[in-house]
């Protein structure tokens, strides 16, 4: 719930809930005060009929009876009344004091009467007053108060749609707008302090990556040449051979993670920056031409659709990798006598491929050192540096699974 | 051949210099840029390089040479992998660029194809008994008879017969056969099946089987 609704519903339920009980409140308090005049009025008239002077009395109705039994204690009491109206079928309320009062040995009832009827009008009206009066009066204050929330919690709307983009390999700074909202300017401040830190940490961890990566070439460019002397010795048993040649291939494997490691620290780095029109289906063509033995070997089929040539806006050798890595992956992952199916369309490259039905979840997929137990041998790396290659070259990729069948959609927003 | 290796790190170095001794090359080693510059003078048919050397940059060197116009071919040797350095050093005039690290028979194969190319402009041929290889025409001929190869194959004969009697690992191959682009995981499968193809041709084609599987970890191109 956006917090200008939940201030908003908590404001109008407590208006709500107040409101009742004040004009509830408000209606009581006036009636009671009402009440109170009539008293008042009713024992004016009480002492007008006491002197005898009933003419007079121009505001009550007087009604006296004489009472046959005797009444032990005097009582006044204020009451309200209806009487059949004389005019029409309907009721007329009035106030009534009744009192009883000796008299010669007898007790004789006084009741006076005052019609409350226009001072009921008057309550009414006061109560309406008391409703909706304040109703408006918060109403316009709920919408004032709204609009100057919005107002400045835009800054914070801003905020949060900055961050949501924020993207550690960028250059450009958050820049926050600023705002007059105490809360909010330190909100920023902290934000603004916290994308320094994180990108000045971040080019720390690159330059280190990098710099540890470059340091490790040498060393093992001296294990490599070291281990092929080594090899290349006459007097060694099949075994040693054996030994050497597996370390030859660790060695190598370490060095390739190296250099993929220095490869996506360079895609990071945003290198490969010079950018070219590139036919995607002709850096196909040229890939699957490279990568021909291992289809065979695989006894894979391929199958291709050109139905729209793509021309994209990219560095080359980018496009070249991307390409060899995707369908690379799709040879590997394959079965003995799958397919693969290699669909082009204007700006949507899609290869879909038979495999075994993958433990990984696709979200995961593109992560690093990613790897499928059924091939100890891969770095698990290739897929990491598509995922690059597609961020820094305006192109999406999506990954599916359809029961065996493993789709790779890639849709290109850089086409010439 | 009078060969300079330019490399500061001097396991390497040794290892370079034994490897080519046992080539049948000379070969001396020099360690900053300063002593190269010098060392360059004595005109070697073949200057291996290193870029990062404590004094400075050894494209240094690769300038003098083109200056003074010697006739020396020049390999650089390096760490620095960036395509913006390669053609940094090809453009001054070197004539290969081999990313550290490499392999021996790697640096071997591009050794030989400069010495080819500088010395004898490319017009150089191969001979294996009954093999003949014209590099510059990408030709192959089995007894006089031409064999068609493809570009892979081609340079995979090549790259076995400038190593021959060498035990070539399937790392290093693999190696070989992905330097021409970017690559992660070059699979043994993919090596296995290039050179299957490759010993299919020659013995089709009446070539001996010079191959020799190497207790499954590596091959020997070898007549012995």
């Amino acid at each position: 719930m956006k917090l200008l609704k939940k201030t908003g519903l908590n404001f109008i339920s407590a208006s709500i809930f107040f409101f009742l009980f004040g004009s509830l409140g408000g209606y009581y308090f006036i009636r009671y005060a009402v009440n109170k005049m009539f008293d008042n009025e009713l024992l004016e008239a009480q002492r007008v009929v006491e002197n005898s002077r009933i003419s007079d009395l121009s505001f009550a109705d007087v009604k006296i009876d004489t009472l046959q039994s005797k009444v032990e204690t005097i009582t006044y009491s204020f009451r309200d009344t209806v009487i059949k109206s004389q005019i029409n079928e309907g009721f007329d309320f009035y106030r009534k004091l009744e009192y009883f009062k000796p008299h010669n040995d007898q007790i004789i009832r006084y009741e006076v009467l005052r019609s409350t009827a226009p001072a009921d009008l008057m309550v009414m009206k006061f109560t309406l007053m008391l409703t909706v009066f304040p109703v408006l009066f918060f109403l316009i204050l709920y919408l004032v108060n709204r609009a100057s929330i919005k107002y400045s919690l835009s800054v914070f709307y801003d905020t949060i749609a900055k961050l949501r983009t924020f993207d550690v390999n960028k250059d450009n700074r958050l820049d926050l707008m600023p705002s007059d909202v105490d809360e909010f300017e330190q909100l920023n401040d902290v934000f603004n302090a916290m994308d320094r830190k994180i990108k000045e940490d971040y080019v720390r961890l690159k330059e280190y990556t990098e710099n540890t990566s470059h340091e490790l070439q040498t060393p093992l460019a001296i294990i490599t040449t070291k281990l092929d002397e080594l090899i290349q010795a006459d007097n060694l048993t099949e075994d040693q051979i054996k030994l050497v040649a597996g370390l030859i291939e660790t060695t190598n494997r370490l060095s390739k993670i190296n250099q993929a490691l220095i490869f996506l620290a360079k895609l990071d780095n945003r290198i490969f920056a010079n950018n070219e029109h590139v036919s995607i289906n002709q850096i196909i063509s040229v890939e699957l031409e490279n990568l021909q033995p291992m289809i065979e070997e695989s006894e894979l089929n391929i199958e291709r659709k050109d139905n729209e040539p793509i021309k994209v806006i990219m560095n080359r050798s980018l496009a070249h990798t991307l390409v060899q890595n995707i369908l690379k992956n799709a040879i590997r992952h394959n079965t003995e006598g799958g397919y693969i199916n290699i669909s082009i369309h204007a700006n949507r490259l899609i290869i879909a491929n038979s495999g075994l039905a993958s433990e990984f979840e696709p979200e995961k997929l593109f992560g690093r050192f990613k790897k499928n137990s059924q091939h100890p041998h891969s770095l698990g790396i290739g897929l990491s540096i598509v995922k690059r290659i597609c961020d820094i070259s305006g192109i999406s990729i999506s990954y599916q699974q359809k029961g065996s069948e493993h789709i790779f959609e890639l849709t290109f927003h850089q086409t010439s | 051949m009078k060969i300079l290796v330019v490399e500061d790190e001097p396991q390497l170095a040794q290892s370079i210099q034994d490897f080519l001794q046992k080539e049948g090359h000379f070969c001396e080693i020099t360690d900053t840029v300063a002593q190269a510059l010098e060392a360059v003078e004595a005109s070697f048919d073949i200057i291996i390089l290193d870029l990062n050397l404590p004094d400075g940059n050894g494209l240094d060197v690769v300038r003098k040479v083109k200056r003074d116009n010697l006739q020396s071919g020049i390999i650089i040797v390096s760490a620095r992998d960036s395509i913006e350095n390669k053609v940094e050093g090809l453009e001054l005039g070197a004539d290969d660029y081999l990313t550290k690290p490499f392999q021996m028979p790697e640096l071997n194969a591009r050794l030989k194809s400069v010495i080819r190319r500088v010395h004898f402009k490319g017009e150089e041929k191969i001979e294996f008994n009954e093999l003949e290889i014209i590099p510059g025409e990408l030709l192959v001929k089995v007894s006089g008879n031409p064999l068609d190869l493809t570009k892979k194959e081609f340079d995979l004969l090549v790259y076995f017969i400038a190593n021959k009697n060498r035990v070539l690992t399937k790392t290093g191959i693999g190696e070989h056969m992905s330097k021409d682009f970017m690559d992660y995981g070059f699979t043994d499968d993919l090596i296995y099946s290039h050179i299957k193809n490759l010993r299919k041709k020659l013995i089709k084609s009446g070539c001996n089987d010079y191959i020799k599987n190497v207790y499954g970890v590596g091959y020997k191109f070898t007549d012995a």
